[in-house]
C-alpha cells in the first residue's frame, strides 16, 4: 500500500526515541517519506526536529540510547528495518552511500586517505564478486580515479592523513569514498553546513555534476531552505519529529500551505523587504514530553479545537503547478476533521 | 616536527635527567648515618685502622669531590665494592639483572596480552557479564595489595594444594647453564627441556602478582579509550560503508583506542619495576629487587646507590622507547 | 532600641539572602553534583566504605576487645574463634585487636603524606607554572628526576636512608608524591596566569606573591583534591609495602603492612595472622578507588550533562 509511493525509497510510520537521563526523547513520530529513483529530495527544518535522525535511519545506524520502535524503510523491494545486520551490510555503502556534516572527523584519524577509499571499492567489490581476482592496484586506480572526479590531485592527496586536509578537501574525499561504489541513492546529511560559504557553492556544484552523471538519487537533509530550492527536485518539511509538508519545489515554494512552512518562509531575510523579520513565536517544544496532538499546536496561529487531541496525517492536496506532488499534514485542508 | 629531531630531543633530556638521578642517589647514600667503616671493621677497631679504612673508602674528602669520584667512577661503570659480597657492585647488579628482566618482560607481555583483551572485549559487549567481570576484576587488581596477594597464592597453591612452587627461579635438582643468565633462554637455547618446564612453573605465580595491577590498569584504559573510541564519528562512517562489525572493530576502533594504552605501558613498566621489588622478596626470586631490599637492609650503600641508579636508568630508557613509539603511532603527534 | 535591633535583623536577614543570591549558581552546581552522586552506586559504596573506615580510627580504643602491644605467650598462634575472631599472633596478642588499632596508624599516614605532599606539589608547581621561564625549566626537570625513579624504588632508598621509622616512611613517601600535585598545580598557573584579569590586578598593583596566593592557589586546589582521592589507594598501598618490607613501622606498632611480613613465617599454619590486616588493606583501598571512580564519572562532562 504505503509501499507503492516511491520505488526507490519508502519510509512509513518511522518512530524512533532515545532513552537518556533526562527521560525517552520521542525524537521521530511517525515519519512518511518517500523518493523515486533519480530524485532529489530535500529534508529541511531547525536544528532538533528531526532530520537527522530520519537520515541515519534509514541505514540503520542509530545506537544506543536510540532505537527506532516502528515503522517501516522500503529500499527498493526490502524493508530495511527488518533486515539483519549482515544483509544491512550489503546494502550500505553499495547501494546507499552516506555522507556527513563534519568531514574531517567523519574519517579515521590514523589511516591514510586514500587507504580509506580502497576499503570502501574492496569491500564492495567483495560482495559482489564471489571471487579474489581483484587486484591491489586494480583497486588504487579506480581510487584515483574518484579522487580526480571530485577535483583533487592524487598524488598529493591519496598519502595525506585527514588532520592535513581543509574541511573542504575531507568533504571532497567523502564524496569520492562515497561514490566510487555508484549508488543509488546518496544521502547527505549537511554536508556543508561546517565548511566556509565559497566552499559550500563548490562542493554542492561538484555533487551537482557527479550525481547527473550517474542518475544517483541524493536525500538532502539541510537546514537552509535556500539549498534544498536550489539542488533538490522535490522538499519535505520536518517539525519535531514529523513531515508536516512535502512536494515539488515549486508548489512548496509558490503556495506554502502549512503554518509553520508558511513561517519558516516568511522568515527568511529578503534584501527588498523592508518590513520587520517575522519571527515564529514560541520555541521548539521538548520532545520528552511533547505537545499532544499535532506537534506544532502550540506555535500555530490558526489552532483549531481538533489540533491539540488529534494527531494530523499526510494528506494528499493540489499542487501549483497542477499535477506535482504536494501533501500536508494539517487539519487545516482535511475535509473530514 | 620530524621523527628523528623528536628523538634526539628526548635523548638529551634523558640525559639530564640522569645526570640528576646520579647526584640525587650521591647524597641520600651520604644521609646514611650508620658508619660504614664500621660495618666492616666491627666496633673495637683501633682508631688507626678506621682512619685507614676512612682514607681508603675516600671518606675523608671533601663532599663535592668525593660526588666527583663518584660521577667519574660510574661513567666507567664502577659503581664501588658491594660491602656484604666485597665484589665490585656492577659484577652483583649483572648477576642479579637477568631474572629481574625475565619477570619484568614477562610480566608485562601478560599485562599487555589479558589486559587489552579484556579491555576490548569489556567495551564492545558493554554491560554483559564479561564487561562486569572485567571491572571486578581490574577493580580488585588495583585494590589488592600485591605482597598480601602473593602469600595468599603460596599458601593456596603450595601449602595446599602443592601445584606450584613457592620460590626461586628453578627447583634445586635442575641446575641450569647460564649464558644470558635469563633461564629460560638459556634453557631453550641448550634444549634443557627439563630446566624449562622448571623455570615455567616458577614463573608463573610471581608473573601473576607482578603483573596483575597493570592488567587491571590496561584493562581499565583500554575499556574507557574503546568506548570513547566508538562514539567518534568516523567509527559511524565505518559502519555507514557497511564493513563487518568485527572490522569497524579492530581496523578503526583498535588502532585508535590503542593510542591512550601504550602511553600507560612506559608509566606500568615503572610500576613493575617497583612491585618487583616485592614480588621477588616473597618469591625469593634472585633478582635485582630483592638485592636492593636486601642492600637496604645490612646498609650496604653502595649497592644501593648502583642498584637504584641501575633501575632508574633502565626505567627512563623505557619511557624514552615508548614516547618514541608514541610519536610514531600517532601521525597527529608528529606535526 | 528595639527598634535599631530589629532593623540590624533585618539587613542581617536580607544581607544573608543576598549572600545566598550571589552564590546561586554555586549552590545549584553543588546541589546537582550531590544529585549525581547519589545516582553513582560506586561513589556510593566507596563513600561508606571510607566514613566506616574515618569511624573505627575514631573510635577504635573502644572498639578493640583487647590490648593491641600487651604479649601473653602462653596462648600464642592461636586459630580465629569466637573470641577472636582474628585469631592470636606468635605473641599472643589478638589480631582483630590489632588491625583495629592499626586504622588510626592509616589515619595518620594518610592525612600526613597528604599535606606535606600536596604543599610541596602546589608551591613547586605554582611558582614554575606562573614564573615559567628558567624557573619553570629548572624545577620542571628536578620534578623530572624524581620522576626518573619508579616510586616505591625511591620511597624506599629515603626511607632507608632516613632509618626506618613510621614518620621518615611517611616523610619518604610525600617526597615522592609531591610531583603528581606539582604538575597540576603548574597546568593551573600557566592557564590563569595568561588570563586578561591577572593583568588588570597587577596594574593595580598587586604583588606576585599576593597574586600566587589569593588567585591560583584557589583554582589549584579542586582538581589537586580529586586527584587526591583517586591516589589515596596507591599511597596506602605504598605505605604497606614499606610496612611490609621492614622500612616502616617498627615492632609493635600494629601497622597492616609490618604484620602480613610478621605472619610470613608462619603462613602455612597460622595463617590468619597474614591474611586479615591484608584484607583490610584491601577494602580500604577499594573503598577509595570505587569513590575516585565515581568521582570521575560524575565530573565527566558527558555525564554531567
Amino acid at each position: 500500500m504505503e509501499h507503492q509511493r516511491g520505488d526507490l525509497l519508502d519510509i512509513s510510520g518511522l518512530r524512533v526515541v532515545f532513552n537518556t537521563y533526562a527521560g525517552q526523547v520521542k525524537a521521530l513520530n511517525g515519519v512518511e517519506l518517500w523518493m523515486n529513483q533519480g530524485e532529489r529530495l530535500g529534508v529541511v527544518g531547525e536544528t532538533g526536529c528531526g532530520k537527522s535522525v530520519t537520515a541515519l535511519s534509514v541505514m540503520r545506524l542509530i545506537e544506543e540510547p536510540g532505537e527506532i520502535t516502528s515503522g517501516s524503510i522500503w529500499f527498493e523491494a526490502r524493508d530495511l528495518a527488518r533486515l539483519s545486520e549482515n544483509d544491512l551490510n550489503s546494502i550500505r555503502g553499495k547501494d546507499i552511500a552516506m555522507i556527513f556534516q563534519e568531514p574531517v572527523a567523519a574519517l579515521n584519524p590514523v589511516m591514510k586517505v586514500g587507504a580509506q577509499i580502497i576499503e570502501n571499492i574492496e569491500c564492495q567489490r567483495r560482495s559482489a564478486d564471489a571471487g579474489h581476482g581483484e587486484d591491489k592496484r586494480a583497486f588504487s586506480e579506480v581510487m584515483r580515479e574518484m579522487l580526480g572526479k571530485v577535483g583533487l590531485d592524487w598524488q598529493r592527496t591519496e598519502n595525506l592523513y585527514p588532520n592535513e586536509l581543509s574541511g573542504g578537501m575531507a568533504q571532497r574525499v567523502m564524496i569520492a569514498m562515497a561514490l566510487s561504489s555508484r549508488p543509488k541513492l546518496l544521502i547527505a546529511d549537511e554536508p556543508t553546513s561546517a565548511l566556509d560559504v565559497t566552499i559550500q557553492a563548490q562542493i554542492l556544484s561538484l555533487l551537482n555534476k557527479l550525481v547527473r552523471e550517474t542518475q544517483t538519487a541524493v536525500l538532502l537533509i539541510t537546514h537552509a531552505m535556500g539549498v534544498a530550492a536550489q539542488f533538490c527536485d522535490f522538499i519535505a518539511v520536518m517539525y519535531a519529529g514529523n513531515v508536516v509538508e512535502y512536494g515539488s519545489v515549486q508548489s512548496i515554494f509558490r503556495n506554502p500551505l502549512h503554518p509553520y512552512t508558511k513561517g519558516l518562509l516568511n522568515a527568511v531575510p529578503k534584501i527588498a523587504r523592508t518590513d520587520e523579520l517575522q519571527s515564529i513565536p514560541g520555541i521548539v517544544p521538548d520532545l520528552t514530553a511533547p505537545p499532544s496532538g499535532c506537534r506544532f499546536h502550540p506555535r500555530c496561529p490558526c489552532r483549531n479545537p481538533e489540533c491539540d487531541t488529534l494527531e494530523p496525517a499526510l494528506r494528499s492536496v493540489e499542487a501549483e503547478p497542477a499535477g506535482d506532488r504536494h501533501h500536508v499534514a494539517c487539519f487545516l485542508y482535511q475535509n473530514n476533521a | 616536527m620530524e621523527l628523528s629531531s623528536f628523538i634526539f630531543k628526548r635523548l638529551i633530556l634523558m640525559i639530564v635527567v640522569i645526570f640528576g638521578v646520579l647526584v640525587i642517589v650521591f647524597v641520600v647514600t651520604r644521609i646514611i648515618p650508620a658508619d660504614p667503616v664500621g660495618a666492616i671493621l666491627g666496633g673495637n677497631a683501633p682508631p688507626a685502622a678506621v682512619d685507614e679504612m676512612r682514607h681508603q673508602l675516600g671518606l675523608d674528602k671533601p663532599i663535592f669531590s668525593q660526588l666527583l669520584d663518584y660521577l667519574g667512577g660510574v661513567l666507567h661503570g664502577n659503581f664501588g665494592n658491594s660491602l656484604v659480597s666485597n665484589r665490585p657492585v656492577i659484577t652483583d647488579i649483572m648477576e642479579y639483572l637477568p631474572a629481574t628482566i625475565e619477570l619484568a618482560v614477562s610480566s608485562i607481555l601478560f599485562a599487555i596480552i589479558l589486559g587489552t583483551t579484556l579491555g576490548l572485549l569489556s567495551a564492545v559487549f558493554r554491560n554483559r557479564f564479561i564487561d562486569h567481570f572485567s571491572r571486578i576484576f581490574s577493580i580488585l587488581g588495583i585494590s589488592l595489595p600485591g605482597f598480601w596477594l602473593g602469600l595468599i597464592l603460596i599458601l593456596f597453591f603450595y601449602y595446599r594444594l602443592g601445584w606450584l612452587p613457592s620460590g626461586g627461579q628453578y627447583d634445586m635438582f635442575a641446575s641450569p647453564t647460564r649464558i644470558t643468565g635469563l633461564v629460560l633462554l638459556d634453557a631453550i637455547i641448550t634444549g634443557e627441556w627439563n630446566v624449562l618446564l622448571s623455570g615455567i612453573t616458577h614463573l608463573i605465580l610471581p608473573t601473576f602478582i607482578l603483573g596483575y595491577a597493570s592488567t587491571a590498569t590496561i584493562a581499565r584504559i583500554m575499556r574507557a579509550s574503546m568506548l570513547d573510541v566508538l562514539h567518534q564519528n568516523y567509527i559511524r562512517t565505518a559502519r555507514a560503508k557497511g564493513l563487518p562489525k568485527k572490522t569497524v572493530i579492530l581496523r578503526h576502533a583498535l588502532r585508535n583506542a590503542l593510542i591512550p594504552v601504550v602511553t600507560v605501558i612506559g608509566l606500568e613498566f615503572g610500576g613493575l619495576l617497583s612491585g618487583a621489588v616485592l614480588t621477588e622478596t616473597i618469591f625469593a626470586w634472585p633478582g635485582l629487587g630483592r638485592y636492593i631490599v636486601n642492600s637496604l637492609l645490612t646498609l650496604d650503600y653502595p649497592a644501593v646507590a648502583g642498584g637504584t641508579i641501575f633501575i632508574a636508568l633502565i626505567y627512563s630508557v623505557v619511557n624514552l622507547v615508548v614516547d618514541i613509539l608514541y610519536a610514531a603511532l600517532d601521525p597527529r603527534m608528529r606535526a | 532600641m528595639g527598634k535599631t535591633s530589629s532593623d540590624g535583623k533585618m539587613k542581617g536577614q536580607s544581607a544573608f539572602r543576598e549572600f545566598l543570591r550571589e552564590r546561586k549558581p554555586m549552590l545549584d552546581d553543588f546541589r546537582h553534583t550531590l544529585y549525581l552522586w547519589k545516582k553513582t552506586p560506586l561513589a556510593l559504596i566507596g563513600t561508606v566504605i571510607i566514613c566506616l573506615f574515618l569511624l573505627v580510627a575514631l573510635f577504635a580504643p573502644l572498639l578493640a576487645p583487647y590490648n593491641a602491644v600487651a604479649t601473653d605467650l602462653s596462648r600464642k598462634l592461636q586459630a580465629p574463634s569466637a573470641a577472636h575472631p582474628f585469631g592470636l599472633d606468635q605473641f599472643g596478642r589478638d589480631v582483630f585487636s590489632r588491625v583495629i588499632m592499626g586504622t588510626r596508624i592509616e589515619v595518620s599516614i594518610i592525612v600526613v603524606i597528604s599535606v606535606i605532599s600536596i604543599v610541596i606539589g602546589l608551591v613547586v608547581g605554582i611558582v614554575a607554572g606562573y614564573f615559567g621561564g628558567i624557573v619553570d625549566e629548572i624545577l620542571m626537570r628536578i620534578t623530572d628526576i624524581f620522576l626518573a625513579f619508579p616510586r616505591l624504588v625511591l620511597a624506599m632508598a629515603f626511607a632507608a636512608a632516613l632509618r626506618p621509622t613510621l614518620t621518615n616512611a611517611i616523610v619518604a613517601i610525600s617526597l615522592v608524591e609531591w610531583t603528581v600535585y606539582a604538575r597540576l598545580a603548574r597546568a593551573e598557573a600557566m592557564k590563569i596566569r595568561s588570563q586578561p584579569y591577572i593583568e588588570a590586578i597587577r596594574a593595580v598593583g598587586a604583588g606576585n606573591i599576593k597574586i600566587m596566593l589569593f588567585h591560583v592557589l584557589p583554582m589549584s586546589i579542586s582538581p589537586i583534591i580529586v586527584q587526591l582521592t583517586m591516589r589515596m589507594g596507591t599511597i596506602i598501598l605504598t605505605a604497606a609495602s614499606l610496612g611490609f618490607l621492614g622500612l616502616g613501622a617498627q615492632p609493635p606498632l600494629p601497622e597492616w603492612g609490618a604484620i602480613v611480613s610478621d605472619g610470613r613465617s608462619y603462613l602455612m599454619n597460622n595463617w590468619w595472622i597474614t591474611a586479615f590486616p591484608g584484607m583490610a588493606i584491601a577494602v580500604i583501598v577499594l573503598g577509595f578507588n570505587l569513590l575516585g571512580d565515581g568521582i570521575r564519572d560524575i565530573l565527566d562532562p558527558r555525564i554531567r550533562r
